[in-house]
């Protein structure tokens, strides 16, 4: 709690408790006053007024008996008169005084005076009433003296008491109210000196407080502005660094926006060579696609070909079978001539004609077979030349339908090859556009560098000032301290 | 196939149409005296020449049917001009040993009787000069039923001599009779 107080609230805090003591002491002061003033205000109207009441009671009793005497002695009625009116004046004053009356001594006290005075009063108007008959004189005479002066000693004696009482009774109220002056007196020199004591306590708490704390912020403001100090030095050093700095990015930056131009350059130059490939592409593409017409042409002669070709095996293999047939025919008709030629011979001289003409047919069916062999050897070359064609054709058919595959594929690669170009010319295009902003950006980062070394040159400016601020900051908290301490002490 | 085998092919078709035109046209060429005939087979895989005055004739295909036992080399028995006529298989009886499958032609040779000696191949005749033909020492290694041989396509073929052969055919079969 008193760490979080501030000066000013502990302050506050110290003199709001000596006003409030101060308070205290004057209220208590007051209420004395007060009581004692009532004290004496009860002793002067009160008791002062039942005494001298008392006393006065006295009196008109002693002047009723007086004024008795002179009736009963003159006889005048005027005293009769002056009788009646001092007993009405004697019991309205003990009202009066009963009305006073405050404890119940002094009623009791009252009561028995009420009581003896009218018994005393009523004699002495029985008495009274005597003297207006002379007849009765001397029984006058007698009753006075046997009844209404022994009364009237009982009604003086008690009255003597009530005026005793009274004094007594003002006797203890002066005392009262001289013990609660003094009770008074006590109680405000008592707070009188706890104020002076909890001024003292709160002087030296505020001072020790004060001491200590206001002692610890010098010491931490002298850390502290050692500690500025240096970081302000950094700071001055950093400053001039970072101006330093400023001048290499700054040229740096230069230089990227030099480069930053001539990749936008480049990137127009290879936008224009993708457009310029891209219609070669699509020239490329056109070219394959006719070229994979022609070789679907290609291909279906190549079907073709190869389709007479096994047509030309199958005819050879005909032709082959014909020759067999030929071959047998040329063997059987040589058999025959042979045959001839031994029956020709067998037959002797007649059989020489028919021996010439065997002789004939057998040398046509030698060579018949003979051209036969070499037909089937034609044929079978035929044969292998087909087979070799086909062969090579249905190779060449492979190789077509390869090539069909590979045009395709070469079809679809140019096509690829022109959407990777036009993806190429958007992103040289999108490189350009982005390279421009990046120079825009760049020469944006130019200026905010520049600021930034201004800023960097003011806060250099303000590190210095710092230190001098600084300074000054010392020798204020070395005032503060020397304030709060002695300057052995600090 | 090439353009030349072409030409020459229809250079050999006319050439032959042209002779066959020729042997009509032509009269009939007088035989030139002193040729020998010959025909030429093929027995056990060896080419040899065959006198044409001793055979009586050239058949193919014939059926020929087994006999059970027999003398060496008899195949069977064929019907050939009628008749029925034992049928030897020329390699075996040249002491060549048989190739696989039966020969499909017959030389019929009649000494006494009609004989027909099979062998595989025919390939046609030839007409030589007498002293085309060279007669051959006779050499221990050589065999006894030639005893001439004549020169065909740059190549030296024995002549066979077909009486000898039915000869020693005859022997056999004395022999076998007398076994």
């Amino acid at each position: 709690m008193q760490g979080t107080w501030t000066f000013g609230q502990k302050l506050a805090l110290g003199l709001t408790a000596k006003a409030l003591i101060t308070v205290v002491l004057g209220a208590a002061a007051v209420y004395a006053l007060l009581s004692v003033t009532a004290a004496k205000d009860r002793v002067i109207t009160n008791n002062m007024r039942l005494l001298t009441e008392a006393y006065r009671l006295e009196g008109t009793a002693s002047e009723r008996m007086g004024t008795v005497r002179a009736y009963l002695l003159t006889g005048d009625e005027t005293q009769r008169e002056a009788i009646r009116g001092l007993r009405r004046e004697f019991f309205d004053r003990l009202g009066q005084v009963r009305e006073l009356a405050g404890t119940p001594e002094e009623r009791v006290a009252l009561d028995q005076i009420n009581r003896d005075t009218t018994v005393q009063f009523d004699a002495g108007d029985s008495v009274a009433d005597m003297r207006q008959s002379a007849d009765r004189l001397p029984e006058m005479g007698k009753a006075f003296q046997e009844k209404v002066i022994p009364l009237n000693k009982i009604l003086r004696a008690h009255l003597a008491d009530f005026v005793g009482l009274e004094q007594k009774n003002l006797d203890d109220a002066k005392k009262e109210a001289s013990r609660a002056a003094t009770t008074a007196t006590v109680i405000i020199v008592v707070l009188a000196a706890l104020s002076v004591t909890l001024a003292v306590v709160v002087a030296v708490v505020l001072s020790r407080v004060l001491r200590r704390q206001i002692g610890s912020a010098v010491q931490h403001i002298q850390s502290s502005s050692s500690e500025l100090q240096a970081a302000a030095n950094q700071q001055t050093t950093g400053a001039r660094e970072q101006v330093a700095a400023m001048a290499e990015i700054s040229t740096t930056i230069k230089e990227l926006m030099a480069t930053a131009r001539q990749i936008a350059e480049s990137a127009q130059g290879v936008a224009r060579i993708a457009d310029t490939t891209s219609a070669a592409a699509r020239n490329g593409d056109e070219t394959v696609s006719r070229a994979h017409g022609e070789v679907s042409a290609i291909r279906k002669q190549v079907d073709t070909v190869v389709e007479h070709m096994l047509d030309l095996g199958k005819k050879s293999q005909q032709i082959g079978g014909i020759l067999e047939i030929i071959d047998e025919l040329a063997e059987q008709t040589n058999i025959l001539s042979i045959n001839a030629t031994i029956e020709a011979a067998g037959a002797g001289e007649a059989g020489k004609r028919f021996s010439v003409v065997a002789d004939e047919i057998r040398k046509l069916a030698d060579r018949v077979g003979g051209s036969t062999k070499e037909i089937r050897g034609l044929i079978d070359q035929i044969r292998a030349a087909v087979n070799a064609a086909v062969m090579a054709t249905e190779s060449g058919s492979k190789a077509v339908d390869a090539g069909t595959r590979q045009f395709a594929e070469v079809t679809t690669g140019f096509r690829r090859i022109s959407e990777l170009l036009r993806a190429t010319a958007e992103a040289a295009k999108e490189i350009e556009l982005s390279t421009k902003q990046q120079s825009s950006a760049v020469e944006q980062a130019n200026v905010a560098i520049a600021n930034v070394a201004q800023t960097s040159r003011e806060a250099e400016a303000g590190s210095s000032q710092v230190l001098q601020t600084v300074a000054e900051l010392t020798a204020l908290s070395g005032d503060l301290g020397r304030l709060i301490q002695p300057e052995g002490r600090a | 196939m090439t353009s030349e085998n072409t030409s020459g092919f229809e250079r050999h078709l006319a050439e032959l149409r042209r002779a066959f035109d020729e042997t009509f046209a032509l009269p009939p060429p007088q035989r030139p005296q002193a040729q020998i005939e010959f025909v030429l087979v093929v027995a056990g895989g060896e080419r040899y020449a065959i006198r044409m005055s001793e055979l009586a004739g050239l058949e193919v295909n014939r059926k020929i049917v087994p006999l059970p036992g027999g003398p060496r080399g008899l195949l069977g028995l064929s019907a050939v001009q009628g008749q029925l006529i034992p049928v030897f298989e020329l390699a075996a009886l040249l002491g060549a040993g048989a190739r696989g499958g039966a020969p499909r032609w017959l030389a019929l040779h009649r000494s006494q009787e009609l004989i027909g000696l099979a062998f595989d191949e025919f390939q046609g005749s030839r007409r030589l000069p007498p002293d085309a033909i060279h007669a051959l020492e006779p050499a221990p290694e050589q065999t006894p039923l030639s005893r001439h041989a004549i020169r065909v396509d740059s190549g030296l073929v024995h002549v066979l001599d077909l009486p000898l052969i039915v000869s020693a055919v005859a022997l056999n079969r004395k022999e076998k009779s007398e076994q």
